[in-house]
């Protein structure tokens, strides 16, 4: 594990008048896997596009080794992988990653390892329009890990996959624990998470919560959110 | 991501169908343009036929059945005319014209009783009479079959019988047959905005295909670091260059055919613009003659080699599509539902064909045959060329649109709470 720090404070964001944030905290301190959990609609994703600054935080800062995260900060040190919905459905596997290399001037050497590692060469120059969700899927994560960003965002990156691709995204994310990347993964599929994974964020009530879970993130999940819990923002640290 | 783009249009078969769309309506337009005039031509001979034979009928009101000798040269030349009009011998045609509106009564052999001397107010027979010179000058055939040359004044002047109606149609009428004179042609009937509703069926929803079906793609082009400001001069670089290309692609391909179909015409044939000149003095014996003359003044009818005509009709129809590039970008920024700014980019060049001309209407800026004939100077009252200043408001009308599509609206952000 390598020293980072990655820091969400007093974070307040709103959708018209539906609190999603108000004032969350939160401090990770290594690298490594962390899951991101909570219900539906409670805002994993929100989380995901304000640190990327696709959306603006009403209030409070968003920082990675002490540095506000700027636009051109987020490009040099943060990958997403977003819902595969935003492909080209036009496009080729190919067409995408040649776009992401060149704005990012990822090696040759790079897009073929990578792409080996998710096995995506099969169906690469196939148009995306026509692949399964588990090849787009592996596909979106494959443009994510181009530029070795610091940090990695991903999605609900199993939701919806066929066997085949949950095995490869799940040996990708232990590959994960022993580099320098911080990997924030959101799913629902809390057994898979559980298995790479006992470092969990939950989103809790307007704030975000983090802890280790020794007992499996299923366990709890059923205690924060099947139960009723006074409302209070939580402030998360690692 | 020009690539990107060029790519995605390309699979998205939104280029060659646009192509293909815009080289049917050009054919189409000469086929229609052909076939009209064969049958105009066989109606003039059929009425110069009737014509000739009722002047040959004796006067009862001479007393004599003998025929004046003006009259018995009148008939001649109709008769050189009729004989011209049945060979399509525009150049045996061009020649009694000219021997016909040198003289103070001109007459063609289909124009029917008194319609030219009577009906028409607006410089009409003058500028016929220049026109005829001009070709006469060049040694070039006339369009079949010969007509009086109108102009948008004609339609508001002349009082012409409902029972004339046929003739005057023959006698105003022209058809433009040869490949360079389609895009004149076009020019004076909007083509411009059909060619624009048609690209913009293609490519009417550059930007705003970036959101389609709740997929904002345009998040994905971001942490790219492919932000607001590069993506929409990417898409206006694209739409303007493909434009282009698509409209002279079918440009191209049309005017071979047209050449191979029924020729290109001569680049040298007149085209009426209106300019400074001097008081004319109409050589013709009716009343108003010379008030018709110079019914334009101080403007001037004028004639234009077809060269000049469709350079300056390139250079207006660049500057067109420039502007149709960024007001596409802006009606899609604005517009964010696909369908919507698509019609919207469809109808708008529509719009123009039927919205009535005014000052206050910015269609009638866009007509590239006022523009470049310079009636539209007349019809603001100016004097000096309206050209260059449409030209430049429509690059300014242009830059406006892309500065405003290039302004950042409303940020995706939550309001205050609690």
């Amino acid at each position: 594990m390598v020293k980072m720090n990655f820091e969400i404070k007093d974070l307040s964001f709103a959708y018209r008048r539906h609190p999603v944030f108000i004032e969350a905290n939160l401090t990770l301190m290594t690298s490594g896997v962390y899951g991101l959990v909570g219900p539906n609609g409670s805002g994993k994703s929100t989380l995901f596009n304000l640190i990327t600054g696709l959306l603006h935080p009403t209030q409070g800062a968003i920082t990675l080794d002490g540095t506000v995260l700027t636009p051109n900060l987020v490009f040099a040190n943060v990958a997403y992988a977003q819902d595969s919905s935003v492909l080209y459905p036009y496009l080729t596997g190919r067409d995408h990653i040649r776009f992401v290399a060149l704005q990012h001037h990822v090696a040759a050497a790079r897009i073929a390892a990578v792409s080996e590692q998710l096995e995506i060469t099969q169906f690469v120059d196939q148009r995306v329009s026509s692949l399964s969700q588990g090849q787009k899927q592996r596909l979106m994560i494959v443009l994510a890990l181009l530029p070795e960003a610091r940090l990695l965002l991903m999605d609900e990156p199993l939701n919806g996959l066929d066997p085949d691709s949950v095995m490869i995204i799940r040996n990708l994310l232990e590959d994960f624990k022993s580099t320098a990347q911080m990997v924030i993964v959101s799913s629902h599929n809390l057994d898979e998470l559980d298995k790479v994974t006992d470092q969990i964020i939950f989103k809790v009530d307007q704030g975000l919560q983090f802890e280790t879970v020794a007992d499996g993130a299923e366990a709890r999940y059923a205690e924060l959110y099947h139960h009723a819990r006074p409302v209070k923002a939580g402030d998360g640290h690692a | 991501m020009i690539r990107l783009e060029l790519t995605k249009l390309w699979r998205q078969n939104k280029i060659i169908p646009c192509i293909m769309l815009l080289l049917m309506l050009m054919v189409g337009s000469l086929e229609i343009s052909i076939f009209t005039q064969g049958q105009r031509l066989s109606d003039a001979v059929e009425t110069s036929e009737q014509t000739i034979k009722e002047l040959k009928q004796p006067n009862p009101f001479q007393g004599t059945k003998q025929l004046l000798p003006e009259t018995k040269s009148t008939i001649s030349l109709l008769d050189k005319q009729l004989v011209a009009l049945k060979r399509r011998d525009g150049t045996s045609l061009r020649e009694v014209g000219v021997k016909q509106f040198i003289q103070k009564w001109p007459m063609l052999s289909y124009s029917g009783d008194n319609i030219i001397d009577f009906n028409l107010h607006s410089g009409e027979v003058e500028a016929t009479r220049k026109e005829l010179v001009y070709l006469q000058h060049h040694q070039l055939p006339t369009m079949l079959p010969l007509t009086i040359r109108t102009n948008p004044q004609t339609a508001l002047t002349n009082n012409v019988p409902v029972f004339q109606d046929k003739v005057f149609q023959e006698l105003t009428q022209r058809f433009y047959v040869k490949g360079w004179e389609q895009i004149w042609l076009w020019s004076t009937i909007g083509g411009i905005m059909i060619a624009l509703a048609a690209i913009n069926i293609f490519l009417g929803d550059i930007l705003a295909n970036e959101r389609d079906s709740q997929n904002d793609h345009t998040t994905w082009l971001r942490l790219q670091h492919y932000g607001r400001v590069k993506m929409v001069l990417t898409k206006l670089g694209v739409h303007l260059v493909l434009s282009c290309l698509m409209l002279f692609t079918a440009l191209g391909i049309f005017l071979v055919y047209a050449w191979l179909r029924n020729g290109l015409g001569d680049l040298r044939y007149p085209v009426q613009a209106w300019a400074l000149g001097k008081k004319v003095v109409s050589p013709y014996l009716w009343l108003t003659a010379t008030a018709e003359a110079n019914y334009f003044a101080p403007l001037q009818i004028t004639f234009i080699p077809l060269a000049r005509y469709l350079g300056l009709l390139g250079i207006f129809g660049l500057v067109v599509l420039f502007l149709n590039s960024t007001l596409t970008l802006l009606i899609n920024r604005l517009v964010r539902m696909r369908l919507l700014a698509l019609l919207i980019m469809v109808a708008l060049p529509l719009l123009g064909l039927v919205l009535p001309v005014s000052i206050y209407n910015p269609y009638t800026y866009l007509n590239g045959d006022w523009v470049v004939s310079n009636y539209l100077g007349y019809f603001l009252s100016q004097r000096a060329a309206v050209y260059p200043w449409v030209i430049s408001g429509i690059g300014i009308a242009a830059i406006v649109c892309l500065v405003l599509a290039l302004i950042p609206l409303k940020r995706k952000q939550g309001g205050h709470f609690g």
